[in-house]
């Protein structure tokens, strides 16, 4: 698989042909906004944050994205709020701003 | 696995077809398919009658989204490498495998047909291009251009038993959450027993009903929960789905479903139950079991739809049609309605749990694709075919029917259908069919 370097938050990035980070270890703040920016978010506000942390902590104790319904439980948003947050939806915005790797399978 | 051997007989003829047999790894994927790809290839008469009842075709009408000119593609290379007369011309007057000599066309080009069957509905000679495309699509995974996220599914099938990758840790964790879940909204103890051996059923719903969306799985544990079902599922052989079939490598088809086949004998279940993936599905039935891959399979095979139609029909599920009261329409999803004759099932099952279901227009077995078929909604690459040209059809039936929510029995169907009324703005709801029995039935 060939993958682009990109400078994401001041780093060297590899991403994917679909703009997934491939070192998931550089995620920090900065990578999130630069990655926010690209799908249309100018700015992170505390809800988007709430929603990029849970989902981060979730992957890096599981290695794989929560459960939608979880995700709405635990952040108190149901799932038409996280698309007005993410417009690209939970996974090709929420997971890719929060570094993910490119999720795969049919959702 | 081993191929199949065939009988080559001695004497110049049995030459020539061993010189066909082992000439080349593209005429082995060409020979190894049923017979029925080389009638397909042999009788197609290119009259064009598939072209005005594909949804690629519908959605952009031109040369290169008409279906006989994508399986010509292959057709070429079938009559330049396996009929005597194609071998002749070729060895005086060389042509390319491929247009233009361009490999990476080809393989787009493979992945621009949903392999959803409407053709062979239609066709005056029941052409099925699917089956053709499909053949084509395994010349591309065998020259390594399969999209990376196809592939990375099919390796992760093999390495952890799911398309997503998860252990064994993250899939207790959803399934402890799901548990949780069912206490709060019905105030039992409904459990999803998990590995018990000699237990009746085993259920095998897609991965993606267990690690992305949770309502399925919810609802069918509430039906087994009030029958009393004597149920189980693995912890390892959850996932019945399967990227081998839609990727055309057949290697991996057959290991993907040998994967739980394998578990639910060690469990020694009576009666597979599969969840709502037409294609692990009609791997499993079809293909599997009828074909006998791996000899006589000890146990039943039926899909959750027919498993919870029956039961409605026998009387003994109860359903309050009231705690769905919006308008409800169904999707037919290719798989299950073209290619296991699945369609009046499920159609039942929601008229028993909604107060107001309508058909979708042309409905059934002779459904419209909803763009997304044979694993493109699993592409990010090609978001912009999906919504504009393969989904067109699709997004235009959604919005001459009322329905408030549109159910549909596939998870690929389903990530598709969301993404048509985000991109066409149409406030629709997708869910699956056993989402709305978790919403409707009754426990006493």
């Amino acid at each position: 698989m060939a993958y682009e370097i990109v400078t994401l938050g001041g780093k060297e990035i590899e991403v994917d042909e679909d703009g997934f980070i491939q070192q998931p270890a550089l995620w920090d703040e900065d990578v999130a906004r630069d990655l926010a920016q690209q799908d249309g978010i100018e700015e992170m506000t505390a809800d988007h944050w709430q929603v990029v942390y849970y989902i981060r902590n979730y992957w890096l104790k599981f290695e794989i994205a929560p459960l939608i319904r979880r995700l709405c439980k635990e952040t108190e948003k149901d799932i038409d709020t996280i698309y007005d947050l993410f417009s690209a939806g939970p996974a090709d915005g929420a997971c890719k701003i929060a570094g993910l790797p490119t999720p795969t399978g049919c959702t | 696995m081993e191929r199949e051997k065939k009988y080559i007989p001695p004497g110049l003829a049995g030459t020539y077809m061993r010189r066909i047999a082992e000439s080349d790894p593209f005429v082995r994927e060409i020979q190894d398919e049923p017979s029925a790809l080389r009638l397909y290839m042999d009788t197609c008469t290119k009259c064009g009658v598939c072209a005005q009842e594909c949804p690629v075709y519908y959605g952009q009408p031109d040369k290169r989204m008409h279906p006989v000119e994508r399986s010509r593609q292959v057709i070429r290379l079938y009559k330049k490498y396996t009929t005597f007369w194609g071998r002749f011309w070729n060895a005086i007057f060389p042509k390319p495998d491929f247009e233009n000599n361009d490999a990476e066309l080809f393989a787009e080009r493979m992945y621009e047909c949903l392999t959803c069957r409407r053709c062979a509905a239609f066709c005056p000679v029941g052409i099925d291009h699917s089956v053709i495309s499909r053949v084509g699509r395994s010349l591309v995974d065998l020259m390594g251009l399969t999209p990376p996220s196809l592939a990375q599914g099919t390796h992760n099938s093999f390495e952890t038993g799911n398309l997503e990758g998860a252990s064994v840790e993250a899939f207790l964790d959803a399934i402890q959450f799901i548990e949780e879940e069912l206490k709060e909204e019905t105030g039992r103890d409904i459990a999803i027993p998990l590995d018990r051996e000699g237990a009746e059923i085993f259920f095998l719903p897609p991965s993606g009903d267990v690690l992305v969306y949770a309502e399925n799985l919810m609802g069918m544990a509430k039906i087994f929960h009030a029958i009393g079902a004597d149920w189980t599922m693995s912890s390892r052989a959850y996932d019945g789905s399967n990227f081998g079939f839609t990727t055309g490598n057949n290697f991996s088809m057959k290991y993907e479903n040998k994967h739980y086949i394998d578990a639910c004998e060690k469990l020694g279940c009576k009666l597979m139950v599969m969840g709502e993936c037409g294609h692990a599905y009609r791997v499993m039935k079809f293909m599997a079991s009828e074909g006998q891959w791996w000899g006589t399979l000890p146990f039943e095979i039926t899909s959750g739809f027919e498993y919870t139609a029956q039961l409605i029909r026998t009387g003994k599920l109860k359903l309050d049609p009231g705690k769905n009261p919006d308008v409800v329409t169904y999707h037919d999803a290719c798989q299950f309605a073209a290619g296991c004759g699945i369609v009046e099932e499920p159609r039942e099952i929601l008229k028993a749990t909604c107060a107001d279901y309508r058909e979708m227009p042309d409905g059934g077995y002779t459904q419209w694709c909803c763009g997304g078929g044979g694993g493109l909604s699993a592409l990010r690459s090609v978001r912009a075919f999906r919504m504009e040209i393969s989904g067109k059809k699709k997004a235009e039936q959604m919005r001459e029917t009322d329905a408030k929510i549109v159910s549909t029995s596939c998870l690929q169907c389903r990530t598709q259908l969301k993404e048509i009324a985000r991109h066409h703005k149409m406030p629709l709801q997708i869910t699956g069919v056993h989402e709305l029995v978790n919403n409707a039935i009754v426990l006493e």
